[in-house]
């Protein structure tokens, strides 16, 4: 219980404290402290890293296990494997990994990101319907924001480019403001209860 | 079904067979269209230029495969105008990737005579967020012991200008999204807030909405959003490139997105009325 629970608490308590204490106010010791946790927390983020690492190969071994026709966990593994050992042996500089995150990272990544662009085209056709009043205004918002983005736009309809500013900097803004300083009262709130101990889940708790 | 109902319920494959072609043939044959300057681009420019010659800038590049179409452009293309004012350039990356697309986007300054270790560095990725960014704005060399090239960073002649972010006169995030790395919103408290470094950020289309606040409240000196901030900047920096490119594409499927649209809901109105008759 005090190594699982107390502990972690005092120390993320210390260090929470201490961190914003350096953060508003210059008292040279704390700021001396607060530096070293914060180079301690990149090196335990380091250790996060490879923990990840770890999961994932021990996630996709079993499933290869329960399946070994799972050509994708297969694939996985295969490519992690072989991007850590080129990565490792020749250099994250050298023309084999390069080669590897030009050739097969990249256009892989650009692909499954391009894919949007036609599904997220077929759901606006068939939801953006003005059914009533409200879906009418996001509708009509919509399209004149598509279309102010492009040159093509306001070359057809000249009006889009300044409407499109005027709502970006205004409507957009306004509501914006709400939800980021709402978000922001909420994480304030759930930090201190993490610093003061409350918030139990943080530490794997109910 | 009728005619109202066929254009409501049009298959998606022929959607994505016209998307296809509404990208394709603007890559392969660009359309010219060109693209007018917007005043929140034209400020970023001039934020820069107004920088001192010789000056310094810290660059995170901060996002992952997928986002580089939107991303290595604008950096590309604000790099020419660093590289044309001599400006000292360090680039992070909080995703690994980032490291390479910086390696790859920093070449550009060699075209100015740059050299590296001495006029610019790649530090190459860290882990940890928010709070590893704050660590290298109080100490860079502490959290970098080695750059992206495997160099001991204590030995390359433009770390040993600088001691903390308050040495550089500009910090640059290009940004998509909070999501496994720094977001443009630690980028705000640890470069603006904590060192008073003036801060730009280039993200991704669909960034632009939250991070436009930043801009209006003053602590953000300019904003590059998305593919078409990117073909603005190479209109300034006078280096048409892929961004002035990919704006023909995007105009297109926008378009022809609005076009569905518009026929949908188009003929919603015209089954309506033509139900409506008969009844």
């Amino acid at each position: 219980m005090f190594l699982r629970k107390t502990l972690p608490t005092i120390i993320a308590g210390v260090c929470g404290v201490v961190v914003v204490i350096a953060y508003f106010f210059s008292i040279p010791p704390v700021q001396t402290l607060a530096s070293h946790i914060l180079k301690w927390q990149s090196v335990i983020a380091v250790f996060a890293l490879g923990l990840g690492g770890v999961n994932i190969v021990r996630l996709h071994t079993k499933n290869l296990q329960r399946d070994p026709k799972n050509i994708y966990s297969l694939a996985l593994l295969i490519t992690f494997v072989v991007t850590i050992v080129v990565g490792l042996a020749m250099g994250q500089t050298s023309p084999a990994y390069t080669f590897i995150f030009d050739y097969i990272n990249v256009p892989t990544g650009s692909a499954i990101f391009s894919l949007l662009a036609f599904y997220i085209g077929t759901a606006a056709y068939r939801a953006f319907r003005a059914k009533n009043a409200e879906a009418a205004i996001l509708l009509i918002t919509g399209c004149i924001v598509m279309l102010g983005r492009v040159p093509i736009g306001a070359k057809i309809l000249p009006f889009t480019a300044p409407a499109t500013d005027w709502i970006m900097s205004v409507l957009n803004v306004g509501g914006q403001r709400g939800v980021m300083i709402a978000g922001a009262i909420g994480f304030i709130a759930v930090s201190l209860r993490i610093i003061v101990g409350l918030e139990r889940r943080a530490y794997g708790g109910e | 079904m009728d005619i109202f109902e066929k254009l409501q319920n049009i298959d998606k494959r022929v959607f994505y067979l016209l998307m296809a072609l509404a990208i394709a043939i603007p890559t392969i044959s660009p359309l010219g269209l060109g693209v007018d300057v917007t005043p929140g681009v034209q400020s970023t420019y001039d934020f820069v230029a107004s920088l001192p010659d010789g000056g310094r800038a810290v660059i995170g590049f901060d996002y992952e495969p997928g986002d580089e179409i939107d991303l290595n452009p604008q950096a590309k293309a604000i790099l020419h105008q660093l590289g044309s004012k001599k400006i000292k350039v360090v680039a992070i990356a909080s995703f690994p990737a980032g490291a390479m697309f910086a390696e790859q986007c920093l070449a550009i300054l060699e075209e100015y005579g740059y050299e590296y270790g001495k006029d610019y560095v790649n530090l190459g990725h860290y882990a940890g967020g928010e709070a590893t960014l704050a660590a290298f704005a109080q100490n860079p060399t502490a959290i970098f012991a080695k750059d992206w090239r495997g160099n001991a960073t204590s030995s390359l002649p433009i770390m040993q200008e600088i001691k903390s972010m308050s040495d550089f006169d500009m910090a640059m995030t290009l940004n998509d999204g909070p999501t496994g790395g720094t977001g443009t919103h630690e980028w705000v408290r640890q470069a603006v807030m904590a060192h008073n470094v003036p801060l730009i950020m280039g993200v991704t289309g669909v960034l632009a909405a939250s991070n436009q606040t930043y801009v209006q409240s003053g602590q953000c000196k300019g904003l590059l959003a998305g593919l078409r901030a990117a073909a603005e900047y190479e209109q300034l920096v006078n280096k048409l490139a892929e961004g002035t490119v990919g704006m023909d594409a995007q105009s297109m499927a926008h378009l022809l997105i609005v076009i569905f649209v518009v026929l949908g809901n188009a003929a919603m109105f015209l089954s309506k009325k033509v139900k409506g008759g008969a009844a």
